[in-house]
């Protein structure tokens, strides 16, 4: 697009530097639109470069027509699941450009977009097209921050200039900075995992905690797993900041802590175990997202376990809380109430997924959380897989509306209990979890200048639990959580 | 008690057995049984030592008192009808085996096998195993209880009108001058030369008589029962036993008394028949493999004495309410066979050693090759045959396990038939066996028998006293069945110096120990996390070769602190429900973090809570034990003069009232909703 593929490619072969630590954006030139020669021109840019993967595809600008509009982005879709770039998106899109390509991926085209890049700047705000994409919680990159130089002369930046004893230029990224969007930085991902529980010292094995908002064994868990990740990485290692010491940066994220995927797995062979996995969506994170963050959390499950597929992949919508004493699932609204409720066909899209996966063979059988008969009977016709499982959390009580237990049992539905409580993992938590102070792991940077972690929000994207039971035995052998947030400048900090 | 074991594993109740020693005969065969015996445990071990992947299979044992109830006299006795009731049971289950229909056809129990019954020591007692073992599929734990009544139901649908099984541990007049036994013998009889009991209470299979007969030869003496009386505002002081019989003379140990057998404050009993009388609750565990069965026999033993002051249900013996809740020392001494040299009371000088406790007894080992196992753990004073531990080694078993057996190996065999010392066959374990079931420890390591290809090492726990309803026993079972799954999957630590599980079985005998008592436990059950560092990359260039060894090397695991550290006196509902300031999680919050782990449907989640309920306010005190609920029983009873005498009348209402319970199990306010419910 710019010419500059070739050098690019250069430049990171003779940095030296690990190509994880790299984010190398490209894009669609308006002469490729439509799916062939989209297709074509993402093979050929990564040839051109020398790299196995982008780590972002933007289409430069909405050429070419609906149909060829829509074609480029199929190819990128593609190109995603390939592995051939991390992350896709748009550039320079109207809003009616966005709202045909939402449809389109809502009605099956599939995919999300990752990034809308833009011309932003205080002389060229886009606050319509902004809004639009962090409704959506798109990340938004800015280009020209600086307005192409042209307005450094301009007096309001002078006089803040002044003010502030900054030069114009700095002034304007400031702007950019204090607006919730970003200039030409993407996320980076956090993957936070536990390790296994069941060997980690009884930190999870908590008394009674069925009133507790957040999640006790999943938080504790992950606080002990960076303690100890922490202590064991040697005190005198200098590294800085300091979290690198007992994390790892790679292609995926960064993993707090490093995991060794080398030394877990189980005792056994696949056939003696039952594996469970949970997946929380989280509320506030868009549908669109779901297809990617399920196989993403399998595809890590999948790995520490190593094994090729789960016997029970159990998906919980945020917002769905059934209550046992009327068997009508009540929508509860999260802390500040301004959480919608999961709509019912973005489950049913969501849902679609899970078949997808359940037909390749990679999960034995599915299953809902919380439904309530209501729900389950609006469900069930629009699903090729019925969920075999219903999993209701029971609390101290063990009151069961019988319109639930009579229709689960007509329709071969299990219902089964869990613990888990509604909000898993709140950004609020995260933040302390992940956090400068005395509680936190340090991964985050202390103030917005200082360097000892990173810069930026952090958000939640989903948690997911997973437990391998050998069989006929009843021993928990394995049970840990992964939660994956996403972290930097540009991440909209919803308000709890 | 589970004496019958030694016969159900070894020979079976063949009609002709054979002939068995009297003992100056069968002590001078004794080496060789025990030389036998040792070379059958070194075959079996190097066949079944890498026998893996065992499923989890558990059973239950249910013991129960067969009571004749006389509406008309007011009288409950016992019946010594086990002979005739089990002959027809055995009908029925080979009717049922070969298709026919007759009794236990039920169909809440379609798919289950018919329940097995056996004989036991009391010839008054049953056995009842269920059919076929449970697993861990959390739908066969909803089927214990109703098993359980099954087992109830068959058991009383072969016996007369008026007789019925009871769960009480011991019959509370039995030994008392009355006609407590249908049909009536007086006592004083070869065998037992009881006071107390005639030898027809026993079994009269030849092996029950010869057992009872050796133990009483070889201590030189009858044994010995002492149980302090409950002194009440109208019990006589000084209390001497007003039932013991001073002007006996029909055999020579009828001295006995005269010698001082009977102490003052004390209820006196003298034969086998008091302690194997009594009907425990016991659940035997097939391990993954042999490590697997040897970590579980470690965990579980400290947890002996805590469910045996759990279940405390023995407050009367012989007519009169006692000080002490629970039966296990007094079936310690029932089959007491050390004699004066080895108890210590003379110096040693045929005998080998002292040895410091009964035959049945807390245990005094622990086997499991665990590097969290301390050698401060282990008891120090620990007697075993040093020759056969030495044999043990040679043939190369673990000096742990050579100890354990070398120590049960210390005894001599009781009951010897002749016909069995004439070849040894490596591929049986009689002689193994005769030693092997006749050590009755509160934890049996159980390696699997040689003929059946199907079975797995075994632990099994022994120390809980029965209840009067199926729900509390299948409650008790199912509670120490997810105890063992929480002890596997969290890597539990329950270790502390063994001596302290030893004080510790005392301690739960004392009256109301389950509230008013405080018990040795660990502090931190969990294992200090033992996750590696991951290897920092190689393309971390900041990372030099030489400090990424040093990230590797974890780093050096603390220096143990001393072991009286790790364990403290903690009360019973601590160790059950959590310390109150949360440093002890907690057997039932354990259990309840391991359910909530795996996938339980919702029935059997509210089924199992319902259990663990009962075990946490048995715990807490909202519940009482048995032992509380017979007491309080006895004492608003109209005919209780405050004496400690449980008459005859009483007896009646209190067995009248454990039927009822055992049907309504405290429902709507009727009897016993104290001990199960309570509220009315």
């Amino acid at each position: 697009m710019y010419g500059n593929e070739k050098a690019c490619g250069r430049a990171i072969a003779d940095s030296g530097l690990d190509r994880a630590q790299i984010f190398f954006t490209t894009k669609i030139p308006p002469a490729s639109m439509g799916y062939e020669r989209t297709k074509w021109a993402v093979d050929s840019s990564l040839r051109e470069v020398g790299v196995d993967y982008f780590d972002l595809i933007l289409i430069h600008a909405p050429y070419g027509g609906k149909e060829d509009r829509l074609g480029s982005w199929r190819a990128l879709v593609e190109a995603q699941k390939a592995g051939k770039t991390k992350s896709i998106g748009v550039s320079n899109y109207g809003i009616h450009h966005l709202d045909e390509l939402e449809e389109y991926i809502q009605h099956g085209g599939g995919g999300a977009i990752d990034v809308g890049q833009y011309e932003i700047h205080p002389w060229c705000a886009r606050e319509d097209i902004v809004e639009w994409l962090q409704k959506r919680n798109i990340v938004v990159e800015a280009y020209s921050p600086l307005a192409h130089g042209t307005r450094m002369g301009e007096t309001v930046l002078r006089e803040l200039g002044r003010k502030y004893n900054k030069s114009s230029a700095q002034i304007m990224i400031r702007w950019c900075l204090q607006r919730p969007v970003c200039h030409s930085i993407a996320i980076m991902k956090l993957i936070l995992s536990t390790s296994n529980l069941m060997t980690s010292g009884g930190h999870t094995v908590i008394r009674q905690a069925s009133t507790e908002k957040s999640n006790v064994e999943l938080i504790n868990s992950l606080r002990s797993n960076f303690q100890t990740a922490q202590q064991l990485s040697s005190a005198e290692m200098t590294t800085t900041p300091r979290y690198r010491a007992w994390t790892r940066e790679t292609a995926d994220g960064l993993y707090i802590p490093a995991i060794d995927f080398e030394q877990h797995g189980l005792a056994e062979e696949k056939a003696q175990y039952d594996i469970t996995v949970k997946l929380f969506y989280l509320p506030g994170i868009p549908a669109s997202r779901r297809c990617a963050h399920t196989r993403e959390a399998i595809d890590l499950v999948l790995k520490e376990l190593h094994v090729d597929s789960i016997d029970l992949l159990i998906v919980s919508f945020p917002g769905i809380l059934f209550d046992a004493e009327d068997d009508s699932e009540e929508e509860v609204a999260s802390d500040t109430g301004s959480e919608e409720p999961d709509d019912f066909d973005s489950m049913i899209r969501t849902w679609r997924v899970l078949e997808d996966l359940q037909e390749q063979g990679m999960i034995s059988q599915l299953g809902v959380a919380e439904f309530g008969s209501e729900r389950l009977a609006r469900f069930l016709p629009h699903t090729k897989v019925k969920p075999s499982v219903d999993q209701i959390n029971l609390k101290d009580c063990c009151v069961v509306p019988k319109s639930l237990i009579l229709y689960a049992k007509s329709e071969n539905i299990q219902l089964l209990t869990h613990n888990d409580c509604m909000d898993i993992l709140p950004i609020g938590t995260t933040r302390e979890l992940l956090g400068p102070g005395e509680k936190g792991a340090g991964i985050l940077a202390s103030s917005p200048d200082a360097g000892d972690g990173i810069q930026g929000d952090v958000e939640p994207q989903w948690v997911v639990k997973y437990t391998a039971v050998v069989k006929d035995r009843g021993v928990v052998e394995n049970k840990g959580y992964f939660a994956l947030a996403d972290m930097g400048p540009c991440v909209k900090a919803r308000e709890e | 008690m589970t004496v019958a074991e030694s016969v159900k594993s070894a020979a079976g109740l063949a009609d002709t057995p054979g002939t068995a020693l009297d003992w100056p005969e069968a002590k001078k065969r004794a080496d060789q049984v025990r030389k036998w015996g040792i070379e059958q445990l070194l075959a079996n071990w190097r066949r079944a030592k890498g026998k893996e992947r065992d499923a989890l299979l558990w059973g239950d044992e249910v013991e129960y008192l067969v009571v004749a109830v006389d509406d008309e006299a007011k009288k409950a006795r016992l019946s010594l009808a086990q002979a005739e009731i089990l002959k027809s049971l055995a009908e029925d289950e080979a009717n049922w085996k070969s298709g026919g229909s007759n009794s236990i056809q039920n169909k809440d129990h379609d798919g289950e096998d018919p329940p097995h019954f056996h004989p036991e020591f009391g010839r008054f007692m049953l056995e009842a195993t269920p059919g076929r073992p449970w697993g861990i599929d959390f739908k066969d734990l909803l089927k214990v209880e109703s098993n359980m009544k099954w087992r109830r139901e068959v058991a009383k649908s072969h016996m007369a009108p008026n007789e019925s099984p009871i769960t009480l541990t011991t019959f509370p007049r039995l030994g008392t001058k009355d006609d407590y036994i249908q049909p009536y013998y007086p006592p004083s009889g070869a065998a037992l030369r009881s006071q107390f009991v005639p030898d027809e209470i026993a079994n009269p299979h030849i092996r029950f008589p010869t057992l009872a007969g050796n133990i009483r030869s070889r201590r030189g003496r009858k044994v010995e029962l002492n149980v302090p009386v409950f002194k009440d505002t109208n019990t006589p002081e000084p209390f001497n036993d007003p039932t013991v019989n001073y002007d006996l003379h029909n055999w020579p140990e009828d001295d006995d008394v005269r010698n001082g057998a009977a102490k003052e404050g004390h209820v006196y009993m003298d034969a086998m028949a008091f302690g194997m009388g009594s009907c425990c609750l016991q659940i035997t565990f097939q391990a993954k493999n042999m490590t697997e069965g040897r970590k579980l026999y470690d965990q579980l033993s400290p947890l002996g004495p805590i469910l045996l002051a759990l279940t405390a249900a023995t407050p009367i013996y012989k007519g009169f309410l006692v000080d002490t809740d629970v039966r296990w020392n007094q079936i310690g001494n029932a089959v007491d066979d050390r004699t004066r040299e080895e108890l210590g009371e003379i110096p040693l000088k045929n005998d080998r050693w002292r040895i410091p406790k009964s035959r049945y007894a807390s245990n005094s080992t622990y086997l499991s090759q665990d590097p969290r196992l301390r050698k401060e753990y282990l008891d120090p004073d620990l007697i075993v045959d040093e020759d056969i531990k030495k044999r043990l080694i040679e043939g190369g078993m673990d000096e742990l396990l050579a100890t354990h057996f070398a120590h049960l190996f210390i005894r001599d065999p009781l009951v010897i038939f002749s016909e069995d010392l004439e070849e040894l066959d490596l591929n049986k374990a009689d002689h193994f066996e005769n030693l092997q079931s006749t050590n009755w420890q509160h934890m049996r390591f159980k390696p699997p028998p040689p003929e059946k290809d199907d079975i797995g090492w075994r632990v099994e726990f022994r120390s809980m006293e029965i209840q009067i309803t199926d729900f509390e026993n299948a409650a008790f079972s199912i509670f120490i069945v997810l105890v063992t799954r929480a002890i596997l999957s969290f890597d539990l630590n329950f270790y502390i110096p063994i001596q302290r599980t030893t004080e510790n079985m005392e301690t739960a005998h004392a009256r109301n120990a389950v509230l008013d008592r405080k018990f040795y436990f660990r502090k931190d059950p969990f294992s200090p996390r033992t996750r590696r560092p991951y290897p920092q990359s190689s393309t971390n260039s900041e990372v030099s070769s030489a400090t990424s060894s040093a990230v590797n090397t974890p780093p050096p695991s603390p220096p143990l602190k001393p072991v009286e550290s790790e364990y403290e006196l903690m009360t019973i509902s601590d160790i059950i429900n959590g310390s109150a300031d949360g440093s002890f999680p907690g057997l039932i919050p354990l259990v309840e973090s391991y359910l909530n782990s795996v996938n339980v449907d919702v029935e059997t989640r509210c089924f199992l809570a319902t259990y663990l309920d009962l075990i946490r306010k048995r715990a807490n005190g909202t519940l009482w034990t048995g032992a509380r609920w017979i007491r309080e029983y006895v004492a608003s009873h109209p005919a209780y003069k405050h004496d400690s005498v449980v008459s005859e009348e009483i007896c009646y209402d209190l067995v009248k009232a454990v039927e009822e319970m055992s049907v309504r199990e405290g429902k709507n306010g009727s009897v016993g909703w104290e001990l199960l419910r309570g509220k009315k």
